[in-house]
């Protein structure tokens, strides 16, 4: 596939799906050859992050974002497609022992994520445990990876239920970067933290991507935290990307109709008026409508988007996965 | 036009180990048809304030300290426990965050809009028709937005996306017709699609009937652009309040302005946001102004006491920048 940046690709999603059957199948079920239902959760998509910088996952819940996350860091399995590291199976890096420390993930809720009863400097060296480090330059390097996130001595013999929601997300980011990692999956990192502590977070990242180069593939559905701190975007609905291209060109001219629908349905901090919804609900994600996933709520749905998917259309940079821009 | 609800220098406690001010000399009321956003990090004192107004607060631990709200013409605080009963619903509605937990699971979502027909029905003396109660339903559902009434009106609330049974929740509201509505963050679990419809759907309901609404959130982004006026909190206390514009185009105190430059409105490359220094802890709240530790612009003035709220042209500001007190 085509590169999109200049920049050396760190991660590299080929043709990624997944699917998750749907309710169990009863021997009777077997006899009759009723097929097994599945729930498309990640349907052949192709994604590639270049080396320090971010590709920002934007869409909804039942877009696929966060199950595309948990692929790539190994916490699922691909039913089919391949996802690279560094040009290596992320796959078979992981059954080989050797995935450990070069992904990592900072997940929405730090108060589940870290374990309660560990001490605070003890969460953040865990990623370090299976290395071949000695056991005085792990605790050494946690703490060089707490005073990187801003978090002094003092919280390192603390527990995680001691510190605040804003602090314990800080923690999980220190224990998501003490590896050195070559890619780091957020999972909406910022969602479940208050409007003034979610920017001290956001600049962070920032700050440990300038600073240290990493590489991070940010799955939100906040297109403010987007516009942040994307350098890339893929917009998802239902599985499928809709729209892929530089942050600028996705955020600042979208092509897709859902892009734009999506845009338009989050309120703006310099706009006083509500902003205009979208008719309809999204259809299940087990009985899937033929063609463009978008189409029963698209208001320019022509013949041909019932009839098949539109593929993905390159227009100036960015890809398009509409019958709009196929010409 | 008479505010529906007045509430005059509130303050509640929390005692439990310690003693917590949840609340502290909140005053604010609101006309028919009109929209209060109250806006606040979490522990600011805003799920308490709903709480509080509608008499939910259990005591102990909540204790009323002081104040007043009178609601239309009854003090909530001396009232019978039957005659605030007798207001739930019909006069004043709760809408929560998680619709799941105020819908009835095992009940059809017609069953659950005609409960509250029926209820408006015993009170204001109507006379309760089931087959009329079925078309109001379906009356009901269609002014919410929802397609296809008759066919979601027979499931049951987990056949329907979160979007669609907060939307029911406001199917309710209609159909008990309350004069105050309190919304407790109702739009923070639905995705932006959602919440567009949700949000456009009740400012239309609101506007319509003329109902006063408590619109709580932490949202700064959201309030803007759905509420006539502004309350924003912190430590339990009103730090300003004014109109949506005043508040989000020209905020006085720093706090607000904080709050407001949180937001990332830029691109990462423009350079970091600017936001709020710390993070908030009861133990910092008390006899100075409660958002002096983390404050930018703090002086020796700001630790002499808990700042009165002081008119800026239409606004009030707790912060000792500014003016003279309201009355002197």
């Amino acid at each position: 596939m085509r590169s999109l940046t200049a920049n050396q690709d760190v991660l590299v999603i080929s043709n990624a799906v997944k699917l998750f059957p749907v309710g169990k199948r009863s021997v009777w079920d077997r006899v009759i050859r009723k097929p097994q239902r599945f729930v498309h959760a990640v349907d052949d998509v192709s994604l590639h992050v270049a080396k320090a910088e971010t590709l920002v996952l934007l869409g909804e819940s039942g877009s696929g974002k966060t199950t595309l996350g948990r692929l790539v860091v190994g916490l699922e399995t691909l039913t089919s497609g391949r996802i690279d590291l560094d040009g290596e199976g992320v796959r078979r890096l992981k059954d080989n022992g050797k995935l450990s420390g070069r992904l990592q993930m900072v997940f929405q809720d730090p108060t589940s994520s870290l374990d309660p009863f560990m001490k605070v400097v003890d969460c953040v060296a865990e990623p370090l445990r299976k290395s071949r480090i000695e056991k005085e330059k792990i605790s050494a390097r946690a703490m060089e990876s707490l005073g990187n996130v801003g978090l002094g001595e003092k919280l390192a013999g603390k527990k995680p239920s001691e510190l605040s929601q804003g602090q314990r997300q800080r923690v999980a980011v220190a224990r998501a970067i003490v590896s050195k990692p070559e890619v780091i999956v957020l999972d909406e990192p910022t969602s479940s933290i208050d409007v003034s502590l979610q920017a001290q977070v956001l600049n962070l990242l920032v700050r440990l991507q300038k600073t240290q180069g990493f590489t991070y593939l940010l799955i939100t559905h906040d297109p403010n935290v987007a516009r942040y701190m994307a350098d890339y975007i893929a917009v998802m609905y239902l599985g499928k990307v809709a729209e892929y291209g530089p942050a600028e060109s996705v955020l600042g001219n979208p092509r897709h109709p859902y892009t734009q629908a999506l845009l338009a349905s989050a309120p703006k901090p310099d706009e006083l008026s509500l902003p205009k919804p979208l008719s309809g609900e999204p259809p299940s994600m087990v009985s899937l409508p033929k063609g463009c996933r978008f189409a029963p709520r698209c208001p320019y749905v022509m013949e041909r988007c019932k009839e098949s998917q539109p593929p993905l259309f390159d227009k100036e940079g960015s890809l398009v996965a509409c019958y709009l821009y196929d010409h | 036009m008479d505010d529906v609800i007045d509430v005059s220098g509130l303050s509640v406690d929390y005692r439990t180990a310690g003693v917590v001010h949840a609340l502290h000399d909140v005053s604010f009321g609101i006309r028919p048809g009109e929209i209060l956003g109250v806006v606040g990090e979490s522990g600011s004192g805003k799920s308490t304030l709903a709480l509080a107004v509608s008499r939910l607060l259990t005591t102990p631990p909540a204790y009323y300290i002081d104040g007043k709200i009178l609601f239309e013409e009854t003090d909530m605080l001396k009232a019978r426990a039957s005659e605030i009963d007798s207001l739930r619903g019909t006069g004043m509605f709760m809408v929560f965050q998680d619709p799941m937990m105020s819908l009835n699971p095992l009940m059809r979502i017609r069953d659950q809009i005609i409960e509250g027909i029926a209820v408006r029905c015993r009170r204001s003396g109507e006379t309760f028709e089931r087959r009329r109660a079925e078309q109001e339903v379906n009356e009901h559902l269609t002014s919410v937005r929802i397609g296809d009434a008759s066919d979601v009106a027979s499931r049951y609330p987990h056949q329907l996306s979160g979007g669609q049974n907060q939307r029911i929740m406001l199917a309710i509201a209609l159909a008990e017709k309350p004069r105050l509505l309190i919304a407790d963050e109702p739009t923070t679990a639905l995705d932006v699609t959602s919440q567009a419809q949700v949000l456009n759907v009740l400012k239309g309901i609101v506007k319509e009937s003329k109902m006063a609404m408590i619109y709580i959130t932490h949202d700064l982004v959201v309030a803007g652009s759905f509420c006539d006026r502004i309350a924003v909190m912190y430590g339990g206390m009103i730090q300003e309040i004014g109109t949506a514009e005043q508040v989000m185009r020209s905020p006085k105190h720093p706090y607000s302005s904080g709050l407001i430059t949180s937001l990332p409105s830029q691109r990462k490359a423009d350079g970091p946001l600017v936001g709020i220094s710390g993070t908030f802890s009861w133990d910092e709240v008390g006899g100075i102004c409660a958002f002096a530790p983390r404050c930018p612009l703090v002086h020796d003035e700001c630790k002499k006491g808990v700042p009165a709220l002081v008119r800026v042209d239409t606004r009030l500001v707790r912060c000792v920048n500014y003016g003279e007190k309201p009355d002197g």
